[in-house]
């Protein structure tokens, strides 16, 4: 009887070694990849630009260009931030870090594209099977949905976009109100002096940023340039998490993107959140 | 030898006044051991044959019978009891002569019993999202011989089939007298006392309200699981299992010492579930289970402690929509995903509980029998999810606190509408890119459709590297729970007409829930604040705190984070009942009374609800329930009787369903409504025909059963108020009736001693029976003008069906045994009127009203019908095998048990339900127009073929 027993036991204790199940603990991936390889002519977003301008000036306003097989690759910066909701499912590139020259958006059908495609990374960006056009006055880059871009889907993204390891420093592109024309379109710049105009600000009214009830989609601003006495609309999508921000009353600059608002006929700046406001003890200019 | 007496009340009151006595009245007796180990049986049937005379044997073994009754003659005694061959006995009866038969003793039939005992892992159910939703009156076919209730167990669980159209909570089960349902969802847990088979088999099985010694009783049946080492057979006994649909492999092992000539017994059990996958993709099964008991038995007084621990940790699946299930078929899990190499699933649920039980059993007299429970029971379960909610916060001197982050919603939901063709084919006229996209979303579904673990551990690593806190973590909602539950009872016999018993019992729950962080997934921290909370302004710029006493947490693994509160809550009751058993009648009357309280502790200060509202003590929650019940049974002659059972009693609402949004507030469903919270009623009646012959055994019963005031507590998110709201609800629902009408019929017949024919048959009809009342609270910004609260008067839900697994059901079957220990059997049964749950919201005037509270102006009432039509589930036939040998080989015996469900690999849904998504006029007909809709109802798809094999040493 014992031996038996004995006998069992130790099959027991076999089966018991090989019931081993996955355990709740799981070990993390390799931080970085390695550096990704995309082949093809390198193309720069001013080169991109002027295509889009040279199609333009061939068939007309609605005229855009369809990238063939073997096109190149496209480099760029990250210059927008959907982070704070004021972008959605749209990516910026300018050329540049320190010096931009042109800039391009890239529709792309994801959000939060701040867990991957954060501000100041480097990517590439294959260009064949894309296509590109002014798309709400600004230099779009998509895919060729009739006659308009639309967005790149999600699921092609990864190999379109393609993220490199660097994550470069961005200083804004500094301007005054009377710089601005359509070259610096989807670039960083930072416009000194400015105030938002006495409507908004002054006496009892406080308006925020994009939460007047009147505000539908997007609140639209006016900043007066207290050099110039230009103005400019610091545009707000309703679903940016700042957009109860008040607007400071007080003189200082603005750091955002620049692009046009939705009809593409007006100039807009763009904030990525509030820190591109600084509005320190500037007194207001009389404009 | 043993002698027999037996005393009335009226013999003492006759002796008091002086009359002569005659102590001596005509019984018959004996004792009945089993033969190889000469153990003395207990619950073993004695019936004088061709008379209505019957009882069972008690712990000892010994049984006596009143023949007073009985003309004078010879008479045939039967002697039955499952697992052993009968015997049968002549003796006479003459006059007042006492006859004492002696020692009986019994074979054990090694091969029989054992298709019952396998039940308990067959129903070892389910991974469905959220509640358990199985049903097992499992030990009942080793309890009785009800071949409805043996089919129900064993056969038809597999589609859910709830008998009587009554879910487990409307059930109780009990261990050693001691209700095991928890006071959260009423439900019993079974995770708790699971893998301890080998020492659950002694099950005694009451079918509704029929007497039980220990319990008022419940609608759907009541289970008592005796564990006492002096009761188990002694022995070792040694299994290994094999099987696909949950675990995959299963090591058990007992060593029971049965009752010792000292007094003492003890019991030793321990066994193993594992697997990596069920018949659900990603569904990890790991569960250990050790059980003890020790008892000492004197001759009237005996004592016994057991413990249990049966930690388990379970992966779990979900309902998928057509779209899915056609794209990837049934056995499709979105909740689990590679991470470096390994299999992860995102939501795993674990349980570990420790459990132990004194009791104490006291025969006062020779005819009564107090016996008292002190049942603990500590520890916790944890079900785990991903949260895409990461924020860092932004304070700068122009904003104030602003919470920038959060993931996308598809990154941790591979079934999100987004990723699905149907998403990109919505519109009315799609464009050819819109194919295109949904052609591609198609093929990467396909290929693809599971959880990205290294993209989400990737943004959290992307993060930290600028110093952000993490986007995704996995956490655990959490609820820690230690229970007491005392109780006595009392067990009485007059004399050998009239009993009484009586029960006193105390359960006291304290539950801690909370939700704590488990994995940060390569990121540095998780900042603990509600990412939808819109703060613009002064007025709700603290709504975004889940705790205002320590706002903008940054928390990591092991913190408590998102809400905290307690739950204290106890039920204090008392049942008596009475039986009465003559040679024609049986009658029993009980009652019951009883008292609910609750009481939820906030230990997180919520930004919506600031102060008292969410923080520190709740209103008491009290409920005083009562129950009647009374039932007859007529013994025609031996063979029949018939039998009718009514009852009304109330039953307190769950934890679950009194506290409306527990997570944030201390809202009670009474706060809401204005008024007392009731408890639901519920009054039955039920008749029965019983049969019970050499070779058929019948029984017919019908059933009339309703339910009034009901509760119900639903949360989900809808885009569908007021026309185009949108927020994330709580939808409580008062005063809900529902009507269960129905017959079940049972037959097993034997054509040959070796082949046995079944069937049964469940015919019901389950229905909502009025307009209950319903109102959604929220906190999003659509209820913002109404104060969070909006009554929408009644929903509509006269005459649509319960939901509660098939309504009509049949099963033909056939069992083979033969005397060479082996046996085979096959069942086909039959499930329909299968119905999806409706959505409540739906059916109010609010699926007719536009934004200005105007009827839609396209609003057309034979179309609106046509749209809150209630899904039907087609019936299917499943197909079930079992098979089983045994050998004998010196004193060991060898048992080989083989169970196959669903030999046809049919495709069938076993439930599910509707989305209130877009429950308004609107948009549920823009959804119909579309070929797949992008919010469709989900569905629980059944197995396909399922095994399992076990393989049994005993000696």
């Amino acid at each position: 009887m014992i031996p038996i027993i004995y006998k069992i036991l130790l099959i027991l204790l076999v089966i018991l070694q090989l019931s081993c199940v996955h355990t709740d603990e799981y070990t993390l991936p390799e931080l970085n990849p390695t550096v990704p390889q995309l082949q093809g002519n390198p193309i720069t977003i001013q080169a991109l630009v002027q295509m889009i301008a040279q199609q333009q000036a061939k068939e007309g306003r609605n005229a855009n260009v369809v990238f063939a097989e073997g096109i190149g690759i496209v480099t760029g910066y990250v210059v927008s931030n959907d982070k704070a909701g004021n972008f959605y499912k749209e990516l910026l590139l300018q050329d540049d870090p320190i010096k931009p020259t042109a800039g391009i958006r890239i529709l792309i059908d994801q959000n939060s594209l701040f867990t991957q495609y954060n501000f100041g990374r480097k990517v590439y960006v294959q260009l064949e099977g894309l296509a590109a056009g002014i798309e709400n006055g600004v230099p779009t880059l998509g895919v060729l949905e009739n006659t308009t871009i639309g967005s790149i889907g999600r699921t092609a993204i990864s190999e379109i976009v393609v993220r490199s390891l660097e994550t470069a420093a961005i200083t804004p592109l500094e301007l005054t109100t009377s710089d601005i024309k359509n070259e610096y379109l989807n670039v960083l710049v930072t416009l000194g002096n400015v105030q938002f105009s006495d409507d908004e600000v002054l006496g009892d009214r406080s308006y925020t940023l994009a939460a007047q009830p009147r505000d539908w989609f997007d609140g639209e601003r006016m900043l007066i340039s207290c050099k110039t006495g230009d103005t400019i609309i610091v545009s707000t999508s309703t679903f940016a998490d700042f957009k109860g921000v008040t607007l400071p009353k007080s003189q200082g600059s603005i750091t955002g993107i620049l692009t046009k608002n939705y009809k593409g006929k007006v100039f807009n700046i763009v904030l990525n959140d509030p820190t591109g406001l600084v509005f320190e003890d500037m007194d207001r200019c009389l404009f | 030898m043993r002698a027999c007496s037996i005393a009335y009340p009226t013999l003492l009151f006759l002796t008091l006044l002086g009359a002569t006595m005659h102590a001596q009245k005509a019984t018959v007796s004996g004792v009945v051991i089993a033969s190889m180990t000469l153990e003395k049986l207990s619950n073993v049937r004695v019936h004088v044959e061709k008379t209505t005379l019957g009882t069972k044997t008690d712990v000892e073994g010994a049984f006596c019978l009143n023949l007073q009754t009985l003309p004078e003659g010879v008479y045939a005694l039967k002697i039955t009891m499952q697992g052993y061959g009968s015997k049968r006995l002549s003796f006479v009866k003459y006059q007042d002569k006492q006859t004492d038969i002696g020692t009986i003793v019994l074979d054990h039939e090694h091969t029989q019993g054992n298709v019952g005992l396998e039940i308990i892992e067959l129903s070892d159910q389910e991974l469905n999202d959220d509640a358990d939703s199985f049903v097992t009156i499992a030990g009942a076919l080793h309890a009785n011989k009800d071949v409805f209730i043996a089919a129900a167990a064993y056969d038809f669980s597999a589609a859910f089939f709830r008998p009587r159209g009554q879910d487990n909570a409307y059930g109780k089960v009990l261990i050693n007298g001691v209700a095991m349902n928890t006071l959260s969802r009423g439900k019993p847990e079974w995770s708790t006392w699971g893998g301890l088979n080998d020492v659950q088999r002694n099950q005694q099985f009451t079918p509704s309200l029929s007497e039980n010694n220990m319990i008022f009783g419940d609608l759907a049946g009541n289970t008592n699981i005796t564990m006492r080492p002096s009761q188990y057979r002694p022995g070792v006994r040694v299994s290994y299992a094999t099987a696909n649909k949950t675990y995959t492999g299963r090591a058990m092992g007992s060593y029971t010492s049965g009752l010792l000539a000292s007094g003492w017994a003890y019991a030793i059990s321990a066994s193993r579930r594992f697997g990596n996958e069920g018949s659900r993709a990603g569904t990890v099964y790991d569960a250990n289970s050790i059980y003890t008991g020790i008892e000492k038995k004197w001759k009237r007084y005996a004592i016994n402690l057991i413990g249990m621990y049966t930690p388990n940790r379970r992966g779990r699946a979900t309902a998928l929509t057509e779209e899915v299930y056609q794209l990837k078929g049934r056995s499709y899990n979105p909740n689990w995903g590679y991470q470096n190499g390994a299999v992860r699933n995102a939501r795993i649920q674990n349980s570990e509980y420790l459990t132990t039980m004194l009791s104490q059993y006291w025969n006062l007299t020779k005819r009564t029998e107090l016996h008292t429970n002190v049942l603990f029971q500590s520890g916790k379960t944890t079900n785990s999810r991903v949260d895409a909610g990461g924020t860092d916060l932004l304070q700068t001197n122009i904003a104030e606190e602003l919470y920038l982050g959060g993931g996308h919603g598809s990154a941790t939901n591979p079934v999100h509408p987004t990723v699905l063709p149907s998403f990109y084919v919505k519109e009315t006229l799609p464009t050819p890119l819109d194919f295109q996209k949904a052609f591609r979303a198609q093929q990467h579904f396909i290929a693809d459709g599971q959880l990205h673990w290294d993209a989400l551990i990737g943004a959290n690593q992307n993060n930290a590297q600028q110093g952000y806190n993490a986007t995704y973590i996995v956490y655990e909602d959490t609820m820690e729970n230690t229970v007491f539950h005392g109780n006595m009872i009392l067990n009485s016999a007059f004399n050998d007409r009239f009993s009484i018993q009586g029960k006193l019992a105390y359960r006291k729950e304290q539950q801690q829930h909370y939700a704590k962080v488990k994995d940060l997934l390569g990121g540095t921290g998780f900042l603990d604040i509600d990412r939808y909370a819109e703060t613009e302004d002064a007025k709700t710029k603290n709504t975004a705190q889940n705790d205002l006493r320590h706002p903008n947490r940054v928390v990591t693994v092991g913190d408590r984070y998102k809400y905290q509160y307690d739950i204290d809550a106890s039920v204090g009751s008392g049942f008596l009942q009475t039986q009465y058993t003559n040679t024609h009648f049986n009658g029993f009357l009980g009652g019951f009374l009883a008292h609910t309280q609750y009481q939820r502790t906030g230990r997180f200060e919520n930004g919506y609800f600031p102060g008292t509202a969410s923080l520190g003590k709740s209103s008491a929650q009290q409920f005083l329930t009562y129950g009647v019940k009374a039932g007859i049974t007529y013994k025609i002659n031996w063979r029949n009787a018939i039998n009718g059972i009514a009852g009304q009693y109330t039953k307190a609402p769950t934890i679950a369903r009194t506290f409306i949004n527990p997570r944030q507030t201390n809202a009670s469903v009474s706060d809401q409504i204005g008024g007392l919270q009731k408890s639901e009623t519920i009054t039955t009646v039920e008749a029965n025909y019983t049969h019970h012959s050499s070779k058929l055994q019948a029984k017919i019963t019908g059933y009339y059963t309703t339910h009034k005031a009901g509760t119900d507590i639903g949360f989900f998110f809808t885009q569908a108020i007021a026309g185009d709201g949108v927020a994330f609800v709580q939808q409580i629902t008062t005063n809900i009736d529902k009507t269960y009408l129905g017959g079940e019929l049972g037959i097993s017949y034997q054509i040959t001693p070796t082949l046995m024919l079944k069937s049964a048959l469940a015919i019901g009809q389950y229905t909502y029976a009025n307009a209950p009342e319903l109102m959604l609270t929220s906190t999003s910004k659509a209820l913002e003008k109404q104060q969070g609260v909006l009554p929408l008067g009644t929903a509509a839900l006269q005459s649509y069906r319960i939901p509660t697994g098939p309504q009509h059901v049949g099963q033909l079957g056939f069992q083979y045994r033969d005397p060479k220990y082996w046996w085979f059997g096959l069942t086909a049964n039959y499930f329909a009127e299968s119905y999806s749950s409706i959505s409540y919201f739906a059916r109010t005037t609010n699926f007719t009203k536009d934004i200005d509270g105007l009827p839609f102006n396209d609003y057309d009432e034979a179309t609106a019908k046509q749209l809150l039509q209630q899904e039907r589930f087609d019936p299917y036939l499943l197909i079930n095998a079992t098979a089983g040998t045994s050998w004998r080989i010196r004193k060991y015996t060898i048992g080989l048990f083989a169970a196959v469900q669903n030999v046809f690999n049919e495709t069938y849904k076993t439930g599910g339900f509707e989305s209130s998504r877009m429950a308004n006029y609107r948009l549920a007909l823009a959804e119909s127009k579309r070929k797949t809709p992008v919010y469709g109802s989900r569905y629980y798809y059944g197995a396909g073929i399922t095994y399992y094999l076990n393989l049994y040493l005993r000696f």
